[in-house]
């Protein structure tokens, strides 16, 4: 399976996502996309963290130190209310994208055009 | 801060990896294999942690950190260079922050008063006086008054030493006269009890005092107002107490006007018959406030007009007499601003001159890093990239050159502020380090850094874009950098030994009797002496029993220390000459005085006697003239023996007996007025000057003064004691100053552009060492080589001179007409001047040079 490079800035809209189930690290949010997305998606850490503090800067996200199921010390990363909405929005935005996008890819080619 | 978020990254980064490999390890894998795995899918751990850190937008300070930590580092490797350039930076950042504050407080800054842009100062211009400026009659004022439209109020003040009567002692305060509506014009209220009433305004007996006169003569009493008090034998009511920092325009000197003393008391100007009738009596300062809207030179216009209509009225009178209105500020600090000008003018230019020195040797410093540069080039650093970190070693310079100026400020203003009790220059005291002269440092400093920097920075990165090791030399340019620090010194230079030249004509051939030589003043008027024939009768007595204290060798006395009193003066007509129209009147200035006095004062007897027994009472009126007073009035034919009437002085024409030498003038730009002399035998006033020369070892007589003044009147006062040296000091202290100042910049000046030739001529060398060697080597003889080396820097010093040259007669011109008043054609000091700094830059070039010749030959071919 050939894993594919992110659609430029989608990879904020997807770590939203996937923070939308609760607080998680760096790792699992990796590790979460590149599962839900069958392995397809893989997030480069060098994007990621700088992403992640992006996000953090902006308000989005909010992060704080706590330990891990292992009981060890993670950097846990939780959706804020102006990041829930931000979510929402860039999914809608991003359905009308797929949307068109798939007019345009989809559509049969226009008669007389043989 | 920024090290604890980059220690988290760092922890969430591995805490990252960590989880990574125990998943692997979880799953299957070795340790050692999970390990590796993880790190090469991970990538570069730095450059994850270098993206994400930009996230945070701290990169631009971090780099500026980055270059600050290298230029330190950088400039600490060469010590020698960074001290000399801090410090000539700071000698002259400090130097110009502190005349800035100066200037700022003593000249600009408003003054403490409502609406102090408002208040303007009247003068008339009496073209028959040297220093036009005279007060103004109680007729003329009555007339401007009633028909100026520009003005709000104009108000008539007037001032002079008055004694506080209080037991044994008689301090000395000044009693400022003046009309009604002076106080309320200033806008400030007493701080204790009222101004005057109507009825009060008449009769003047009602006075309101200064805090400091309340607080020391009257420890403060809170029943102050009603108290009365007796100063200089007139009867007062205290009537008020004006606010601590109150001090109201007085006069200083015939032409100045300056902020009263702290030991002051004001009282209702009552002008007398004589003066209310007389238009020619001209007595009275006049403070005006200006009309909301009316504008300074519109009210100049219109009081010229109306000045103009007063002239063809009262021609006899008022002839060419017109009217000049000065912002109050202006007329506060007008005589000093000049100076203050133009030494903050020498300290910026020496900061101009440091700073070109420290361009020069940054391009020094700058041709030998060049490897240094082109290979950070080479690995990719752009040109804005090394001009930043170029920059921010010069604002680094700059910056300890500018904490190291706001020091020396400081400490400057520190002597200034303790200076400012015995220098003329008004509100020194107020020089402060405050928060807009700060604002000025810091500035100065950053645009000294930037103005130094970009140069040098511009310049050596160049090659970058050429992408060579290609040699910036930049001699051109730093050729240019000397021949401006040389012009610039030049003028510096000529503008101080100018000034030291006007400074030295004061001070040359002091009397060395001087310093035994005590002044002291007293007055008798409200006594019994005061009436003829008792006041020829104090004086005598006075003046026989001076000479008889022990240890005096000679006294004598007078009404007017000339260069320093009150230069009142009057019109000069000569009995039997041709009426001279009223216009061309010459002018002199009088004084009582004795025979004993003229050796004293150092007026040497020219032709003629001086006075003796022969002039007394009923003898005809004598007088002894001086030699300005003969070529104002008679230049051609001899005086002596001839009658001369001053006007309003005696009613009898006065036959000239003798002429005496002119006085030296005590200070700058004073030339010597015509003077007339007459004997106290004749006509005496009731307030003396004493002057009294000790025999060497002799002490001081002033106890013995102080008793002998009891015996004759109890109640006269003793002050201004003081000797001829300390009033010759005094009157100079400002103009030492500002020489001294000034002699300083330009030394300091010459110190530098020296260093500067120096430095480039050394560079100039080092470049060339092959290829005199080679020369050398060819057959060129060593004058040869050397001058090859010297010629770089030969011409530009010598365009520099010539510049310079001429920049110092445009100094000469401006020193000549703002601080000596005379123009200077001496072109001699010029001369010395320019051959100085030309000997200074021969030493700078030759000694450099000598090392060309020592080149061996074989050794530089050989090398490298």
């Amino acid at each position: 399976m050939s894993r594919i490079d992110l659609l430029q800035g989608t990879l904020g809209m997807l770590i939203l996502r996937a923070l939308q189930w609760g607080p998680q690290h760096g790792y699992a949010i990796t590790q979460a996309l590149r599962a839900q997305s069958e392995d397809i998606l893989q997030v480069e850490t060098g994007s990621l963290y700088p992403a992640l503090h992006r996000l953090e800067k902006q308000g989005w996200v909010r992060a704080e130190w706590r330990q891990t199921e292992a009981n060890q010390r993670a950097k846990f990363y939780s959706l804020t209310a102006a990041g829930r909405k931000q979510l929402t929005q860039e999914h809608a935005r991003w359905k009308q994208m797929v949307q068109a996008i798939g007019n345009i890819m989809d559509t049969a080619p226009a008669k007389g055009q043989s | 801060m920024r090290d604890r978020r980059n220690h988290e990254l760092d922890e969430e980064l591995r805490s990252h990896i960590r989880m990574a490999i125990a998943d692997r390890v979880r799953q299957g894998e070795s340790p050692e294999a999970a390990r590796a795995a993880v790190l090469r899918e991970f990538g570069s751990v730095a450059l994850a942690a270098e993206d994400t850190r930009r996230v945070w937008g701290w990169q631009w300070l971090e780099q500026c950190a980055f270059d600050l930590r290298y230029a330190a580092r950088s400039l600490a490797r060469t010590p020698a260079f960074a001290l000399a350039a801090v410090l000539s930076l700071a000698t002259g950042i400090g130097a110009t922050t502190a005349l800035f504050s100066v200037l700022q407080h003593v000249a600009w800054q408003p003054l403490p008063y409502r609406n102090p842009n408002h208040l303007a100062i009247i003068w008339n211009l009496d073209p028959r006086l040297a220093n036009p400026q005279s007060p103004a009659s109680y007729p003329d004022w009555q007339d401007w008054r009633q028909q100026a439209q520009d003005f709000a109020a104009i108000t008539a003040f007037r001032n002079r030493p008055a004694f506080l009567r209080s037991g044994d002692n008689s301090p000395q305060l000044e009693l400022h006269e003046v009309s009604a509506d002076f106080l309320p014009l200033l806008g400030i209220q007493p701080a204790l009890g009222r101004l005057w009433r109507d009825d009060e305004n008449e009769r003047g007996e009602a006075a309101v005092i200064s805090d400091h006169v309340w607080r020391t003569q009257f420890s403060g009493a809170r029943d102050i107002v009603g108290r009365r008090i007796v100063v200089s034998q007139v009867p007062y009511e205290i009537i008020g107490v004006m606010p601590a920092d109150f001090r109201s325009p007085s006069m200083a000197t015939q032409a100045n006007i300056r902020l009263s003393p702290p030991d002051s008391m004001w009282v209702p100007l009552v002008p007398r018959p004589v003066q209310k009738n007389n238009r020619g009596n001209r007595g009275f300062r006049m403070l005006a406030r200006l009309k909301d809207g009316a504008a300074l030179p519109t009210a100049q216009r219109n009081l010229s007009q109306l000045a103009a209509r007063l002239a063809a009225a009262y021609p006899d009178s008022n002839k060419n007499i017109t009217v000049q209105v000065l912002s109050l500020v202006q007329s506060v600090t007008g005589s000093v601003r000049p100076a203050l000008v133009a030494l903050m003018g020498a300290a910026g230019l020496f900061l101009l001159i440091a700073c070109a020195n420290v361009a020069s040797l940054l391009l020094a410093r700058g041709a030998a890093r060049g490897r240094e540069f082109a290979t950070r080039a080479a690995l990719g650093a752009g040109r804005a990239r090394l001009v930043r970190q170029l920059l921010t070693e010069s604002l680094l310079l700059a910056s300890l050159g500018g904490t190291a100026g706001i020091a020396l400020a400081a400490v400057c203003l520190q002597v200034a502020r303790q200076a400012a009790g015995s220098l003329d220059v008004p509100r020194l005291a107020d020089a402060a380090l405050d928060v807009p002269v700060l604002a000025v440092a810091i500035a100065l400093s950053t645009l000294a850094g930037l103005l130094f920097g970009l140069m040098p920075a511009l310049r050596l990165t160049r090659f970058a874009d050429r992408g060579g090791t290609a040699d910036p030399r930049g001699v051109r340019i730093r050729q240019m950098l000397i021949a401006g620090v040389t012009a610039v010194t030049v003028v510096l230079l000529f503008s101080a030994s100018l000034m030291l030249a006007g400074f030295r004509t004061l001070t040359a051939n002091q009397d060395t009797a001087a310093e035994r030589t005590f002044t002291f003043q007293t007055t008798v008027s409200g006594t019994r002496w005061a009436n003829r024939p008792f006041d020829r009768q104090f004086c005598g007595t006075l003046l026989e029993r001076l000479r008889q204290l022990p240890g005096v060798e000679s006294a004598g006395l007078t009404t007017n220390l000339m260069q320093i009193g009150d230069n009142s003066g009057t019109v000069i007509t000569i009995v039997g000459d041709a009426p001279v129209p009223p216009e061309r009147r010459p002018m002199a200035a009088y004084a009582m005085s004795d025979a004993g006095f003229f050796p004293l004062a150092g007026l040497a007897l020219r032709q003629g006697r001086l006075f003796d027994a022969r002039d007394h009472n009923s003898a005809p009126g004598v007088t002894v003239v001086n030699e300005a007073f003969v070529r104002a009035v008679s230049p051609d034919t001899p005086l002596v023996g001839r009658q001369i009437r001053l006007l309003g002085v005696t009613d009898t024409p006065l036959e000239v007996i003798g002429v005496v030498s002119d006085a030296r003038p005590f200070r700058l730009g004073v030339q010597e007025r015509p003077r007339a002399f007459y004997p106290y035998t004749q006509s005496a006033s009731p307030r003396v000057i004493a002057m009294v020369r000790m025999a060497p070892g002799g002490g001081s007589p002033i106890n013995a003064v102080r008793r002998l003044l009891r015996e004759l009147e109890p109640t006269a006062p003793l002050f201004e004691v003081q000797t001829v040296t300390n009033l010759l000091d005094k009157a100079s202290a400002s103009p030492r100053w500002g020489s001294a100042l000034l002699a300083l910049f330009a030394l300091m000046a010459v110190l530098l552009a020296t260093l500067g030739v120096m430095g480039v001529v050394s560079f100039v060398a080092g470049q060339r060492t092959r290829e005199c060697g080679i020369r050398l080597a060819l057959g060129s003889t060593p004058a040869a080589i050397q001058w090859l080396v010297a010629r770089q820097g030969f011409w530009p010093v010598a365009a520099g001179l010539i510049a310079g040259a001429a920049g110092a007669e445009a100094a000469n011109r401006a020193i000549s007409t703002y601080l000596l008043g005379i123009p200077s054609a001496d072109f001699t000091l010029l001369v010395a001047d320019l051959l100085m700094l030309a000997i200074a830059a021969a030493i700078a070039v030759y000694v450099p040079t000598r090392r060309v010749t020592k080149v061996d030959p074989a050794l530089t071919l050989r090398c490298d």
